[in-house]
């Protein structure tokens, strides 16, 4: 009896247990989710084209195309304008102006006149005084394919808004993990999302990566370009020609599809334009200038294209990455002919290649985190190198008169190449990044 | 629930404290197999403890695995108390910690998972079936409590040429789970 009482008062007394704490089985799951998010600041467009002006220096912090004219170098500070740094003495260059120009990716330069973008419009810019800069004349609507990225709904091109900052916060909210993410397009409207999947950032036609956003990049390779009289501009998929013959009034002559997507760069050359594009390029004779005709193209896989040209060959760089999708890192050196399509002369392995340029025998590869590279190209199925600074990560470089500005991760670094296998530091302009 | 919890955790002392008649020490090993029951369904979890019994007391430490939604191994300080002449009912706490598994990555490009552990708690009350002077069965129900945190983070490098870098855009999930647990224990020593 005793026993069987014992028995069950056990089993009452786990019964019980149980049930008191049942009230406590609960499973709960709380989110942080922590991101970075840009709410657009607007301008109307008068007031964005009355600030088109030489307006005091600012730190340079997301550059691209890089552009010389005399003594002064023109920096692309992506999607904001122009930094103007005058380099009168090239170890000891100065950041004297910026030209605030909202959209801006690329420019070129004829003499006193400056081309730039601004979103879908090109703008002409006496630089006569780089400290003085005005406005001379602007062309709407010709760069159509600019477009917004990352689920932001932003004003049409066209409208009387237009994007000129970004307010950057970060931010933790927290959520019951069953409640919908904020994802990427759960918040479109006025505010930009650090997207998570960087194709996604492009808000451009021309070329990507490119984007309007702080976290978008563009691109330090040509996409405006000028020879004979005219302005050579690529986007997506078209190059559009402008007279300049009257530098002060560009007038827009002639759209060609280049028949490939994703066009990156253009390099003239000697009555030819050498179209990149990331699965090919394309070669184009200008004898007429305002009707490029397709003169050959030489195909190469899917990867980002920067391309130079001399007398004979093509000197191609491909690269891999995200943006670029591909997984080649090499040199092409094409042979060009009049008569046929260009012939790849000769492949070399590279890390990570992007700019380059050529002075005389004298070739520089900006090869990413492996840093400037200097090969004498007499013999291009022989390349030699000469030199190499290893620790910089640079994109982008200009070469000429002995001296080679080399854009770079964390700034834009002036080298002396009098004597090549002995190359100097004159001076470095800090990016902040 | 905290009142439970400080209620279970001061008993021992107060029950010590009335403790006249002195007593051995000598050493124990409890090894427990059974199931927890949530809200998402039941897993199984397995324990091992050891330690010392001082009269009807029990003091030790053990670890465990649990896994329940997440694998994790609890660590834990473990104490017992008997009740009756021969201490065959029991109460027990075991205040802990959580180490989660290591948690690989989704297989998605550019993320990194990191488990975090957290507090554990397992409490309630059992009783024993001597089964001669070394070896006792033992049954045992109460209420576990388990804390860990899973990291998400995706990183995305940089964007165009120039690098630009893309801030990570981190996800934290911060799960709690109360449980129901029962067990069968094997209990070596005297």
């Amino acid at each position: 009896m005793n026993k069987r009482l014992t028995a069950e008062v056990l089993s009452f007394l786990l019964i019980a247990t149980l049930l008191s704490f049942s009230a406590c089985v609960k499973d709960s799951c709380t989110q942080e989710f922590t991101y970075t998010y840009y709410q657009a600041v607007y301008k109307t467009k008068a007031e964005v084209r009355d600030n088109i002006k030489s307006n005091a220096p600012q730190q340079a912090e997301n550059t691209g195309k890089i552009y010389i004219r005399g003594n002064y170098i023109f920096l692309n500070e992506v999607d904001r304008g122009i930094h103007v740094i005058n380099n009168a003495n090239p170890s000891q260059p100065v950041n004297v102006a910026f030209i605030d120009i909202p959209g801006n990716m690329d420019m070129a330069v004829k003499g006193n006149i400056l081309y730039a973008d601004l979103y879908t419009d090109l703008v002409a810019l006496d630089i006569t005084d780089p400290l003085n800069v005005k406005v001379k004349k602007v062309i709407d609507g010709v760069f159509p394919y600019r477009y917004w990225g990352g689920g932001f709904v932003g004003p049409a091109f066209n409208s009387d808004l237009i994007v000129t900052d970004w307010v950057k916060t970060d931010t933790t909210v927290t959520l019951s993990c069953n409640q919908p993410g904020l994802g990427w397009w759960g918040r479109g409207g006025d505010v930009f999302l650090s997207a998570s999947n960087c194709a996604s950032c492009s808000s451009t036609g021309q070329a990507a990566p490119s984007s309007s956003s702080p976290i978008g990049a563009g691109g330090s390779m040509a996409r405006f370009t000028i020879m004979n009289e005219r302005l050579y501009t690529v986007s997506l998929s078209d190059l559009d020609v402008f007279n300049i013959s009257n530098s002060a009034d560009p007038q827009h002559t002639n759209t060609i599809s280049v028949g490939g997507w994703n066009i990156e760069t253009i390099y003239p050359f000697k009555n030819k334009l050498f179209v990149g594009s990331r699965s090919g390029m394309y070669i184009y004779n200008v004898v007429n200038a305002d009707v490029p005709v397709p003169a050959g193209q030489f195909q190469h896989a899917r990867s980002c294209d920067p391309v130079i040209a001399d007398d004979n060959y093509a000197y191609v760089t491909l690269r891999s990455g995200t943006e670029c999708e591909g997984f080649t890192n090499q040199l092409d050196i094409v042979k060009l002919s009049d008569n046929s399509d260009p012939v790849l002369e000769k492949t070399y392995p590279m890390k990570n290649p992007h700019g380059l340029s050529k002075d005389g025998n004298l070739l520089f590869i900006c090869d990413g985190a492996a840093g400037l590279k200097l090969y004498d190209a007499g013999d291009v199925s022989n390349l030699q190198l000469i030199n190499e600074i290893t620790d910089i990560e640079t994109y982008d470089v200009i070469a000429m008169n002995k001296i080679a500005l080399a854009v770079a991760r964390d700034g834009l670094y002036q080298y002396n190449y009098a004597d090549p296998s002995n190359i100097r530091l004159l001076s470095k302009i800090t990016i902040n990044k | 629930m905290k009142t439970i919890a400080v209620v279970l955790l001061l008993l021992p002392v107060c029950i010590a404290a009335q403790e006249k008649k002195a007593a051995k020490k000598n050493w124990r090993s409890i090894t427990s197999a059974g199931f927890v029951a949530g809200q998402s369904g039941v897993s199984p979890v397995f324990d091992l403890s050891g330690g010392i019994t001082y009269s009807r007391y029990f003091t030790g430490v053990g670890c465990g695995f649990d896994s329940y939604q997440f694998d994790a191994f609890p660590v834990f300080a473990d104490w017992r108390i008997g009740f009756g002449k021969r201490h065959l009912l029991f109460m027990y706490v075991s205040p802990g910690y959580v180490v989660p598994e290591r948690h690989e990555n989704e297989g998605e490009p550019f993320r990194t998972d990191r488990m975090q552990g957290g507090f554990f708690m397992d409490a309630g009350i059992g009783y024993r079936i001597p089964l001669n002077f070394m070896h006792r069965l033992s049954f045992s129900a109460g209420y576990r409590h388990k804390s860990l945190s899973h990291e998400v983070r995706y990183n995305y490098g940089c964007s165009g040429s120039p690098c630009v870098e893309i801030p990570p855009t981190i996800y934290v999930n911060h799960y709690k789970y109360g449980l129901i647990t029962t067990k069968l224990s094997w209990e070596l020593g005297k």
